[in-house]
């Protein structure tokens, strides 16, 4: 037999033996993302399956799927996408053949337990995690998510994700965060305190209106094609645009079963579009009724975070929408999906132990 | 072949099928038959007649040497690629050379005799100034279904440790580069999470890092804010 291994042990942890591992979480409506501080970062769907009979669990070969699995498979499932806005959906399964013991609720539990399970503790490790919630989520919804979270980890905490994402970026003073999801858009002025609920906006309509938009122009154009929302929202999150002279889009929908080509651009651009006059809104209002002394320098830091600000265009559309109170820089940050996940787990590693153990 | 002292015939080995020396297509081969195939039967008093006053001998030694050298010439040349596919074609070129070198050997080549019954001894091995025997053989005298088994064993051994040995070096190699990749994987991504990512075009007014006592305020509110929602938050599910 061959000698001469050279494993390099395993350093020495972060998370010891006798420490926790601490978990940022950003529980979104269309993707759920979790960032360890053993460097594990894993983002999936926010889709949960259950196979709707024997067959089915044959063909997966599981009790429950999770993510782009479950969405490839979800013909055979019972499928569930249990977050809504931002927050849990608190409702049945279909009514039609559905085990009752299937639900959102339940859903959520087996989704964050998945994804706390994908940042792989250790055996018997505590699981201290923080969770980005949106700025104006409810008492009601913030409890709901606390009792389906429970059961995966040993303490956690709640924040609202804007601000996760500002504190992760270490922009805690003279900078707006836009978290553009598909159930919210979140925005959250940072001055240097904690936020309040003045300083915190939610906005209902999000990547999922511009899907359901392009849905409804595409069929307003292309009544015989057959399409699902489901690949509106690849090509959306593929060739979303807003401005500027782009290559055409065509995309390949069935027409009574026979694949034909079809030209979406002018659709897709207008469906991108449905959010900007809300965000506008909601910049000025955040804007104009702050510290008049403190604008400008809002004005001077506008974030986008979240999947929706990967859009073309999308921050110099902003900007154009703020020349009328005196301009504004808007950027896009890197790594914008993770943002959430990442400023929560920093706000983890902050925490103090003592508030851990309070917790747990 | 027959049955000695009530032992079984050993059990077919996957091997290719040898049939006078040439390779037959593969399957499962009973190496008995392949043995029967390269050699041939012949009583003493035959070896006698036809004038062979002495004959080669094949101890057991010195056949399962020969099984080992077949092995390893055949596996030597293997360098790569440890598939089913393989293992199969090591098994294959290992009794095809096993067969070339008991060739080699041969001790008599005589026409097997259909009428002869099942000798249970020395036809393959043993002196020849022992008279034949129907009984267990002498000692140092390996009966045929011993020595089949023997040959079995020792190349399913020469085999089992080449590949093992192999497969266990490659495996190892594949652990120790998925292990590191995976370290070097974590390792980026923690600095990723980790790192303050500061918007890359700031402004003068760029916002700011908060002091240790505003962070502190700002963690203490955030702890406050989780305790009043357990404080209020009820079990039942909605």
């Amino acid at each position: 037999m061959t000698e001469g291994s050279t494993f390099v042990p395993e350093p020495s942890s972060y998370a010891s033996d006798e420490g926790a591992l601490l978990v940022g979480i950003d529980l979104g409506t269309s993707r759920s993302a979790i960032a360890g501080v053993n460097g594990i970062r894993k983002m999936i769907e926010s889709y949960v399956g259950w196979p709707k009979d024997p067959v089915a669990l044959r063909h997966v070969k599981k009790n429950i799927v999770f993510g782009t699995e479950a969405l490839e498979n979800r013909l055979s499932l019972w499928l569930f996408r249990p977050l809504e806005r931002g927050v849990l959906k608190q409702s049945l399964g279909e009514e039609t053949g559905a085990d009752p013991n299937m639900s959102d609720n339940e859903a959520a539990r087996e989704l964050i337990r998945h994804l706390v399970h994908s940042a792989e503790p250790r055996r018997d490790q505590k699981v201290y995690g923080v969770i980005g919630v949106p700025a104006q989520a409810s008492v009601k919804s913030k409890q709901a998510l606390i009792d389906v979270a429970k059961d995966s980890m040993d303490a956690m905490m709640l924040v609202s994700q804007p601000f996760a994402v500002a504190y992760g970026l270490s922009m805690l003073d003279g900078s707006v965060v836009v978290d553009i999801g598909a159930g919210t858009i979140d925005l959250c002025r940072m001055h240097g305190t904690m936020p309040g609920e003045d300083d915190q906006m939610s906005l209902p309509v999000a990547g999922d209106c511009v899907d359901r938009r392009f849905e409804e122009l595409l069929r307003e154009r292309y009544p015989e094609a057959q399409f699902t929302i489901t690949m509106l929202k690849k090509i959306k999150e593929s060739h979303g645009f807003v401005t500027g002279e782009v290559e055409r889009v065509k995309a390949t929908f069935p027409s009574a079963g026979k694949p034909t080509e079809y030209d979406v651009t002018e659709e897709l651009k207008t469906a991108c579009e449905c959010v900007l006059n809300d965000v506008n809104d909601a910049l000025h209002e955040l804007i104009a009724s702050f510290d008049p002394e403190f604008q400008e320098k809002l004005r001077g830091n506008i974030i986008l975070s979240g999947g929706g600000s990967q859009t073309v265009g999308l921050a110099s559309r902003i900007k154009q929408g703020l020349e009328d109170l005196g301009g504004a820089n808007v950027h896009a940050i890197e790594e914008p999906l993770y943002a959430g996940a990442n400023g929560a787990l920093r706000l983890a590693v902050d925490m103090p132990e003592e508030y851990w153990q309070r917790l747990s | 072949m027959a049955e000695t002292n009530g032992r079984a015939k050993p059990t077919a080995f996957k091997l290719v099928r040898m049939v006078n020396g040439k390779r037959q297509e593969p399957g499962e081969v009973d190496v008995d038959r392949a043995i029967d195939d390269s050699s041939s039967r012949a009583t003493l008093e035959d070896l006698g007649r036809r004038g062979h006053s002495t004959v080669r001998i094949l101890d057991r030694e010195k056949i399962a040497g020969l099984v080992r050298q077949a092995v390893r010439e055949a596996t030597a040349a293997r360098t790569e690629s440890l598939l089913e596919d393989e293992r199969r074609k090591i098994e294959k070129e290992s009794l095809e050379r096993f067969g070339e070198l008991l060739d080699e050997h041969k001790q008599v080549t005589s026409a097997p005799r259909e009428d002869e019954e099942p000798q249970d001894t020395q036809e393959a091995a043993g002196p020849a100034a022992h008279p034949p025997r129907r009984s267990a053989p002498a000692p140092g005298v390996m009966g045929v279904d011993e020595l089949v088994g023997t040959i079995s064993e020792t190349i399913r051994t020469e085999l089992t440790a080449s590949d093992g040995g192999w497969l266990d070096d490659v495996d190892r190699r594949i652990e120790r580069l998925t292990d590191g990749l995976e370290r070097a994987e974590k390792a980026l991504a923690k600095l990723k999470a980790l790192r303050a990512t500061p918007n890359h075009a700031r402004g003068e007014d760029a916002a700011r890092e908060p002091s240790a006592e505003q962070q502190e305020l700002i963690l203490e509110k955030i702890f406050e804010e989780n305790l009043q929602l357990r404080g209020t938050a009820t079990s039942p599910e909605n």
